[in-house]
């Protein structure tokens, strides 16, 4: 079988990515106590120019304590410290400085198997999403990405198989997704689905599975997970077990924040202030 | 017996079952597609199988030949019908010819409704599910992925199936305890609770996530990973074999005999292993009679 070549963005790198950070000291606000993989990751990123810190809170407790410098332009971004995301998520949109955006977990992620960048959404704040925040969830990421180098990333609205079925939703929005990025009506990115995992990255999978006209599969640069169980899933098992050098991002809201997982190393950490500070 | 806790071991224990003389038989039903005939003559030649082809014999013979397969050993039963093949075999199981039965080139769906065919008394108790045992490099264990293949979206009560079905390929395995994780418990079921009183599990808690389910029970880690729908099954499940080199053995489990599936992406790896547990699980049904008389 000849198989056409994936699309290789020219950012395809941590390393390249890390490169694009400004020294512009963006004011970061660290929220909760912080593990050593996490001081280790700010003081890095603290000694190469990165941010500044402002202040660091004890917990997530108050909210007017993160909200106060974000309404006032204090601050660039938030940091995750070790603390559970809920508060922090209800603080950025309850606390009036949200408005009525779609907030998303973006991860980015480079699988040592994969040739590329892969990135993720959404493993940790929209439940189960609608068509309707799916569309928000994909402006989101088509952000993260451009700010990444990343430009009309090649999106995948992942299901468990590629055929369409009335019965299984997933696969229906799926395809409204891609008929809607036919149609011009999604913007700064390409969607096709629904597709298999496989399908999405595996030029060798989709075209065995008769998906030869797609610009997205067996290419992906971004992978759309059905609900917070798959995305989620997805992250853990891209973290653990695929040797994937990964950062994450909440955007969304007024500023991003950098996140992390109880597994995170300090290098994924500092992965994820980096990716803040591009998206700021 | 010593717990089966890698796709090596899932295949040395066919053989031992073989070199028992319990060597299990394979009905084919529709077995004119290259990717079936290699695997099963593949498991032929390293001994832990017999295959009965049923389907379109010349086209079959016409698939070995064009990818260098050996049909040695092996008995083919020549029926053109798609439908009719998928008859045979199962009737192949009914009458006690066949141990397992496996999908050729026909729709899954279609095989399994003739599986489910009450003229051939094969239903179990439960609904049929797919179990995916994924032996990932990194974990110290197999980890059986279901459902990720048959129910879209399961209510309790079929989770509870599923569940029932796991702990089935569990048993097989040696597993003792087998250490479950659920994934998402709903408000409105006690699901954890009432499973642990159903089936007397020492060890299951949810909802869990894959980190959380590596290290439950103090780091003995899961051995079923119960998800909530069919893409967090698959999805996750694929991207441990494309991407952590994970080896997946996956069947459907559910009926009185194993169900066997392959696909043209699976690795050689992939084939052997699913038809493996699908013997060793063959092989637990007929050896603890676990389905009385039939």
């Amino acid at each position: 079988m000849n198989l056409p070549q994936p699309f290789i963005p020219e950012v395809h790198s941590f390393e390249q990515i890390r490169g694009l950070a400004s020294k512009g000291a963006a004011r970061a606000v660290v929220i909760g106590p912080t593990v050593p993989e996490a001081d280790d990751a700010i003081n890095k990123a603290t000694s190469d120019g990165l941010i500044s810190i402002v202040h660091q809170l004890k917990d997530a407790g108050s909210l007017s304590e993160i909200t106060e410098p974000i309404t006032t332009g204090k601050i660039d971004l938030l940091i995750q410290g070790a603390t559970s995301l809920c508060p922090l998520i209800s603080a950025l949109k309850t606390g009036g400085i949200g408005g009525k955006s779609v907030l998303n977990h973006v991860a980015v992620l480079k699988p040592e198997q994969y040739p590329k960048l892969l990135m993720l959404t959404d493993g940790a704040v929209n439940t189960d999403p609608d068509l309707k925040t799916k569309i928000s969830l994909i402006a989101n990421l088509a952000r993260v990405a451009r700010a990444i180098g990343v430009e009309n990333p090649r999106v995948a609205p992942v299901a468990a198989v590629e055929a369409i079925y009335p019965q299984m939703n997933v696969t229906v929005e799926g395809a409204v997704l891609a008929k809607m990025s036919d149609r011009g009506q999604i913007k700064d990115a390409m969607v096709d689905g629904p597709l298999s995992f496989d399908v999405a990255v595996d030029m060798f999978a989709a075209h065995s599975k008769g998906i030869t006209t797609s610009a997205v599969a067996g290419q992906a640069d971004a992978l759309l997970a059905s609900n917070v169980q798959v995305g989620r899933g997805l992250y853990e098992a891209m973290g653990m077990f695929c040797k994937a050098e990964r950062g994450a991002v909440i955007v969304g809201g007024p500023v991003p924040m950098a996140v992390n997982e109880p597994f995170d190393d300090s290098e994924a950490r500092y992965n994820s202030i980096v990716l803040a500070t591009l998206c700021k | 017996m010593e717990p089966i806790v890698s796709s090596d071991q899932l295949i040395e224990q066919a053989t031992s079952i073989a070199n028992a003389g319990r060597r299990k038989t394979v009905a084919v039903a529709a077995a004119q597609d290259a990717d079936v005939i290699g695997a099963v003559a593949s498991a032929r030649a390293d001994g832990y199988i017999n295959g009965t082809l049923v389907g379109d014999e010349a086209e079959i013979r016409s698939l070995a030949e064009q990818n260098d397969v050996s049909l040695e050993g092996l008995t083919v039963i020549d029926e053109t019908d798609v439908f009719k093949a998928a008859h045979k075999a199962v009737s192949l199981a009914a009458e006690g010819k066949a141990d397992l039965v496996m999908k050729g080139f026909l729709p899954t769906s279609g095989l399994l409704k003739v599986v489910l065919d009450k003229q051939y008394g094969l239903r179990g108790h439960n609904t049929l599910s797919h179990c995916a045992l994924l032996d990932i490099p990194g974990y110290h264990k197999m980890l059986n992925f279901t459902d990720g293949g048959m129910l879209v979206k399961p209510d309790a009560s079929q989770k509870m199936q599923v569940l029932d079905n796991s702990l089935l390929v569990a048993s097989a395995l040696g597993l003792e305890p087998p250490r479950v994780a659920v994934t998402q418990v709903h408000e409105s079921d006690n699901f954890v609770e009432d499973a642990r009183k159903q089936y007397g599990l020492a060890v299951i808690d949810g909802p869990l996530t894959l980190h959380e389910a590596t290290r439950m029970d103090n780091g003995a880690g899961a051995d079923i990973f119960l998800v909530d729908s069919i893409e967090e099954g698959n999805v996750v499940a694929k991207s441990l074999i494309n991407f952590a080199d994970a080896v997946f053995s996956g069947v459907i489990v559910g009926a009185r005999i194993p169900v066997s599936l392959v696909s043209r992406t699976d690795s050689v790896k992939n084939k052997k292993s699913s038809l493996a547990i699908a013997c060793v699980l063959a092989d637990y049904y007929a050896q603890n009679n676990v389905w009385g008389e039939a």
